[in-house]
This record gives C-alpha cells, structure tokens and sequence, in this order.
C-alpha cells in the first residue's frame, strides 16, 4: 500500500508537471518572438518560425549564426509588423543560400519575399545564389532593409516593387544580372511615402540602381562603383506608373562603372536579347561605362555628388522616342553642384551627355571638363543653365532627341554589335587610387574594328 | 488493493496525462485541402499544352484549348527578370487564388488542368503592362 501511495503521488507530482508543460507551451504559442538555428532553437527553418507567428502583429524571427537553406515567403497582411533579423550584426553570420534550394514551386526564388504585408523588417543577413533576388518586397507599405548583403543572385539584390514607401541602408550587392537595388512601380500617391537609400554599395551588377517607373525616391550617400551603369532611374513601358520621377540623388560616390557584363569573362550574365528592346531587328541594350543614366525621367535632382572615372559618360540625359504612349520624355531633370573627375586626375570621358530632347533639364554649379564635343549643336542647348529656357532654346520639348545627338552617338552605343563592342567606343585610363577601393574591369576586352 | 487494480490505475492515470500531453498537438491545424483546380473530373486525360514565360512576354499569348487541357508554363533559361502566372478572370466558379504561381527569373514550376470552358485571362504582375495572356477553353 505504501508503494502503491509512492507511485499514485509520484505519478500526481508527474501529472502536475505535464500538466504545467501545455501552460508553457501555450505561453510559447503566444510568443511573438520565436528563435530560429540549426539546434535547440524554437525552429530549424526561418519559414516554420514565420508561418508560426502568423496573425501576430509585429512579431519577430530572431535568426542565430548559420547557413539556411530556404526561401522564405512572408505572404499577407497577418505578418504585418513582422521583422527577421540575425541575431549578430555582422550580416555574413546568417546566410540565406540559394544554391540547391528548393521549395514546393521549384527552385527557392528569393532569400526573402514579402508579398502585401507592411512594415515588414528584414536586417542582418546575406543571400546569395538565388533563382531571382536576394530581398524581395513586393505590394507592400513601408518595408525596410537594413544591414543586408546580397551577392550573386539572377536578378536583384534587394528589390522593392509596387511599395509605397520604405527604406534600405548599411546594405552592399554585388554580383547581379539587372542592379543591385531596385525600386520600381512605385504607385503616383497624393501624399507621398518616401523611398530613403542610404549608405549602401553596389558594385559588379549590371546596374548599381535601377528604379524603372520609381518615384519618390532619394539615394543618399552610398557608393556605387564598378557596375555597368552606376545609378538608372528608367522610364519602360513593361511596368506601370510612368514615368519615373520625382526623385533626388545627392552626395553618393558614382565611378568606375566600366563593367563590360557583355565580354564572355563576365561572371554575371544580363538580358541576352537587349533589356530595352529593339530597333530595325537590333537589340538594344543598358549602357555601359557611364555613372548616371537618367533615361525618360520627370523631376529627378542630381546634386552634390562625385562623378568619376567612367568611360563613356558621367551622367547621360536621354528620352525614349519608342515608349508606347510617349511617356519616356525628359523633362525638368536637374544636375546641379556635382563635382566631375575627381579635379581632372579620373575624368569621365564625357562628364555630361544629353541627346537635346525634352524640356527643362538643367545644369548648374557642376565642377565639369569634359562636355561631348562631337555634337554640332550649341552647348547652350544641350545643357541649359538653371531654369531652363524653354524649347527650342532649351531643348527639342519632344522625346526626339537632337538628330546629331540621338543617331550619332546614343543610338550607335545602345545598339552596338557584338554588344560587348560598346567599350570600342570608351575613353580609357588608369585610374588613381581612391580609398581602399580596386578598379574591377574585364581583361581581355572585345576585338574592336 | 490488489496489483492489477494497482496497475489499471496507473494505466488509466497515464493514459490520463497522455491525452492532456497530447492535446495541443491534436489541436494542430489541418493541412491545406485540395485545391479546386486539383479536384479533376478529367483524370482520363492526357492534353497538355505548353507556354513559355520569357522577358517579358508569355508565348502564345493566345490560345485555345479543349477542356481538361493541362497548361504547363515554362519559365525560360536565359531570363533575368521575375515573373509570375496570376489569373485575373475566368469562368464562374474558378477561384483565382488557385491560378496563381510564384513569381521568379527560373526554375519556378506551374501547372493546371483547365476543366471549365470559357475565358482565363492572366497577366504577370510584375510586368502587367505587357505581359497578358488569355486562353480560351472550348467544351
């Protein structure tokens, strides 16, 4: 009877126990911050520990140092507020690798996508190797990325579509087939959410930046160097919300954007059938060699910046006579206070190039040696002093760009073939040291005529 | 009291626990339920047809199809940029959270078995703009 008292007060002791453990558990299923790595964490997998914070507002993913190989889906507005971040600052503890990963659809696309959840927060950690991008906020409101790396995946780096505002900072991407950062479609808002880049780098990407449609963006005091173009604010027709516009990009480094991505050397691939479509059966493709493109834009300031050693343009100002509907015209863009060529010791070949359309677009204050001097049309036209005139005097005011300008020397670049003869074209030369940074150009270069 | 009774206690004590234990997990959610495109009435057949996802077009961008057709879209090799395969109308009672792939460059895989006639229309999001397709499924 003793033993049996024994065993009936263990076994109730026992019962208590197991009956406090489903408390825990519940207050664990309660939790709003659940830990993630590869043992004794709440979760093995970033995407188990957000499914399970679903419907919990501003909840967080603490991810501890590992490699993770997955593609997490933050999908609806029940992850509003959520964040995922690594736990060590150091954004090269946690990696989210692409290669070989899988899910459900097929390969794994992104690192991290956020599909129509705001104020999602994504910091402290590299993706790399991806089908697609690296960060990926798309239908969103105010998303932030911060503290990222991205390197090497198929198309972006950290991309944000179709999102009303957001921030991305302390981040660098390298390695990609269309830019490094990307932020694009972005709907017209009466009051508008800004787009804040900062302190970011972006180097051997086709592109540094791209915004295509972008409004209501600033990139602020970021490096982007050895890319095919440095920064491209674009107007296309294959997105929505044309043109791009209302955009500052100010005190950033742009140099070196002499990344022949066409030579078959080339560790990133880009479009192969030209990213812009085509003209009489010829391909057009991105520009190489130049720091800023703004192509098609509406009201985008470039001021304070320092433009240097890119081999064919610094900063190129051009409309798309071909955009269905005639919205790639460019008007009222301004470059004013840029230092260009660093005093003369790394010149761009041409610090500024416009093709004479559109109206507005103005020239102040800029630090500048190397004006285009094959055009015959009068300087004072292609690059009008603040305010503008208006056209004829300061521009053609259409998307036809100045004939000369347009055929001689923008159309011939674009649509140069084999495409990687676009540097046939560059004004070459060793460039002096800058910080601790190293020119990255592709050796041998093409066999020109 | 004897040792048996002593041991049915115990069984039913644990068996007690168990079930308190075991509860939550019960309590788990169920897994996802078939979707509509997956509950076929045209399991005898075999039509498929392909279409390609490039940049920045679907090809054919118009078809027609018999009804039990299965589509496979093929996202190309060389892409660069995101795409994805989103139904933006179709015949009645067709829910177009069930015609909607992932979106990416490569490697993303989609198919469905179109078992009602009428319009399906689609477009990728990312390049709504120009990328539309529309497929026609006759009885």
């Amino acid at each position: 009877m003793k033993k049996f008292l024994i065993v009936v007060c263990s076994v109730f002791a026992f019962t208590g126990l197991t009956v406090a453990l489903p408390a825990t558990a519940a207050a664990k299923k309660n939790s709003k911050t659940l830990t993630v790595c590869k043992f004794g964490c709440d979760q093995k997998k970033i995407q188990k520990a957000v499914d399970k914070l679903k419907g919990k507002k501003n909840a967080t993913v603490n991810v501890k140092p590992g490699t993770y190989k997955e593609g997490v889906i933050v999908e609806g507005k029940k992850h509003n507020g959520l964040t995922i971040k690594g736990t060590k600052k150091n954004a090269k503890k946690v990696v989210l690798e692409g290669k070989n990963a899988k899910n459900e659809n097929g390969l794994a696309q992104n690192g991290v996508e956020v599909i129509s959840a705001n104020n999602v927060t994504v910091k402290n950690m590299t993706a790399q190797n991806y089908a697609t991008n690296g960060f990926f906020y798309h239908e969103c409101k105010n998303y932030t990325m911060s503290n990222l790396r991205a390197k090497f995946n198929r198309s972006y780096g950290l991309y944000a579509f179709d999102c009303k505002g957001g921030e991305m900072s302390k981040s660098e991407a390298w390695g990609h087939g269309d830019s490094g950062y990307y932020v694009g479609a972005t709907p017209i808002q009466s009051n508008p959410k800004k787009n804040v880049l900062k302190k970011l780098e972006a180097y051997k990407n086709v592109l540094g930046f791209s915004g295509t449609n972008s409004h209501y963006v600033t990139i602020k005091d970021s490096y982007f160097y050895n890319n095919g173009a440095g920064v491209v604010p674009n107007t296309l027709d294959v997105e929505p919300y044309e043109p791009a516009g209302d955009s500052v990009i100010r005190d950033n480094y742009i140099f070196w954007n002499n990344f022949n991505y066409f030579l078959p050397n080339s560790p990133v691939g880009t479009v192969g059938t030209g990213g812009l479509g085509k003209i009489g059966g010829n391909p057009i493709n991105y520009p190489t060699g130049v720091g800023v493109v703004l192509f098609g834009t509406d009201k985008v300031t470039v001021k304070n910046n320092e433009i240097f050693g890119n081999f064919k343009w610094g900063t190129a100002v051009f409309s798309d006579p071909f955009n269905e509907g005639d919205n790639a015209i460019s008007t009222d863009n301004m470059m004013t206070g840029n230092k260009n060529g660093r005093g003369g010791n790394d010149t761009n070949a041409v610090d500024y190039f416009s093709d004479g359309s559109g109206s507005g677009n103005c020239y102040a204050g800029n630090s500048s040696s190397t004006l285009d001097p094959s055009s015959t049309s009068p300087n004072s036209a292609l690059y009008p002093p603040c305010p503008a005139p208006p056209p004829p005097a300061g521009g053609t005011g259409t998307s036809a760009g100045d004939f000369d300008q347009q055929i001689g020397d923008l159309l011939g670049y674009v649509t140069s073939n084999p495409f990687e003869t676009q540097q046939c074209s560059w004004t070459e030369h060793p460039h002096p040291p800058f910080e601790d940074f190293t020119p990255f150009e592709l050796t041998p270069g093409p066999a020109c005529p | 009291m004897s040792k048996t009774t002593t041991r049915g206690v115990l069984v039913a004590l644990i068996a007690a626990i168990a079930m308190v234990v075991v509860a939550p997990i019960g309590n788990a959610a169920p897994g996802p339920t078939a979707d509509a495109a997956g509950k076929s009435k045209c399991k005898k057949s075999k039509k498929t047809k392909k279409i390609n996802v490039g940049d920045d077009f679907f090809a054919p961008s118009k078809t027609s199809v018999k009804k039990c057709t299965k589509v496979k879209w093929k996202w190309l090799p060389e892409n660069i940029n995101p795409h994805n395969v989103t139904l933006t109308s179709g015949p009645k009672k067709v829910k177009k959270k069930d015609f909607k792939s992932a979106t990416g460059s490569i490697g993303v895989k989609f198919n469905r078995k179109l078992e009602k006639p009428g319009k399906y229309k689609f477009v990728c999001t990312i390049h709504r703009t120009v990328m539309t397709q529309t497929i026609t499924v006759k009885k």
